[in-house]
């Protein structure tokens, strides 16, 4: 039976490498794509993948099993890095929306859908912060909104007050798209 | 005792934007009432449909692969540490954050005091009084150590 995300941690916290290896493989797909749909960058998903995962092996003495599961810990790292990132951004770059990258679209795919996969890119970007992150958290990393609410610092209620507005904002943007 | 409040559309859409369009996260107490209403209502049909489409757009975001050797890199970065910078890292800042709360404090109820003084007079009594403190200070230094 492979070991537990709170048995691998234990034994990161006596530096044991194979167990943050583990850890690794078991969670960097998820940890990217979070990071990647916060910031629509491959780069700055790639690197702050990597520092979210280097935080784990510098702080690990700071985890207490029980207290919090570790997903929801390794989410609140990723967080907080993509604020950073984001303020850093923020303070040097103009806001500019065309720096962010447009998937390009599958040739197989219909014109209507490319176009509406980038409307709802864009509109994703668009939302506060916290309101993307509670959908990503639930819809995207398949958290309860108990563990969302936990990685946002929330109570229960106010992460479902978050999703519920970023829901409806994103049904009334793509609505055109919708009705075709 | 069974729910009686009514549950029409307005309940149904707040029930789906809080919790998605599977009925099975739906909490326990709205579900049965909800699908009643679904078995019912076209309308409701239709905002159940909307947000099932809001979850497929969703789904159906790309992301990029994961850069070749990124695994590779990461788990090389893990180098062992130091067990004393671990502790000064982890362990020690809370304690050296607690020792500090007292001279912050006390920064702040000085610049609060220094923002009262509104009399010119005051602010004066008050830099000599200091400067007294400090002179009898260096003349207790100054004597000998039987004398002081």
């Amino acid at each position: 039976m492979p070991a537990t995300d709170d048995e691998l941690m234990l034994a990161v916290q006596s530096q044991d490498r194979a167990a943050f290896s583990a850890l690794v493989d078991r969670h960097l797909d998820a940890i990217h794509a979070f990071n990647y749909r916060q910031t629509r960058n491959a780069e700055d998903a790639a690197d702050l993948a990597q520092e979210t995962f280097l935080r784990v092996w510098t702080a690990s003495s700071t985890w207490q099993p029980g207290r919090v599961k570790f997903t929801t810990w390794l989410h609140r790292i990723a967080r907080n890095l993509c604020i950073d990132a984001h303020r850093r951004r923020r303070d040097t770059e103009p806001a500019d929306f065309d720096r962010l990258e447009s998937n390009a679209p599958s040739p197989d795919l219909a014109p209507h859908h490319a176009a509406m996969q980038d409307a709802l890119q864009r509109a994703l970007a668009e939302l506060p912060e916290r309101q993307r992150t509670a959908l990503l958290l639930c819809h995207h990393q398949g958290m309860s909104n108990r563990d969302a609410a936990t990685v946002l610092q929330v109570s229960v209620d106010a992460l479902e007050s978050l999703l519920a507005r970023a829901r409806r904002t994103l049904r009334q943007e793509l609505r055109d798209y919708q009705e075709a | 005792m069974p729910d009686t409040t009514p549950f029409g559309n307005i309940e149904l859409d707040e029930l789906l934007n809080r919790h998605g369009a599977d009925p099975n996260g739906w909490p326990a107490e709205a579900r049965p009432r909800a699908q009643a209403l679904l078995r019912n209502s076209a309308s409701a049909q239709a905002l159940l449909a909307e947000a099932k489409w809001l979850e497929r757009a969703l789904d159906a975001m790309p992301t990029p692969p994961l850069p070749l050797g990124l695994r590779t890199r990461i788990v090389a970065n893990a180098t062992p540490q130091d067990a004393w910078l671990q502790w000064l890292t982890t362990k020690l800042w809370r304690p050296a954050s607690l020792a500090c709360l007292p001279l912050l404090l006390g920064i702040g109820f000085g610049a609060n005091v220094a923002d009262d003084t509104e009399d010119l007079e005051d602010s004066v009594l008050v830099a000599f009084s200091a400067g007294a403190f400090v002179d009898d200070a260096l003349a207790d230094l100054a004597l000998p150590e039987d004398e002081r």
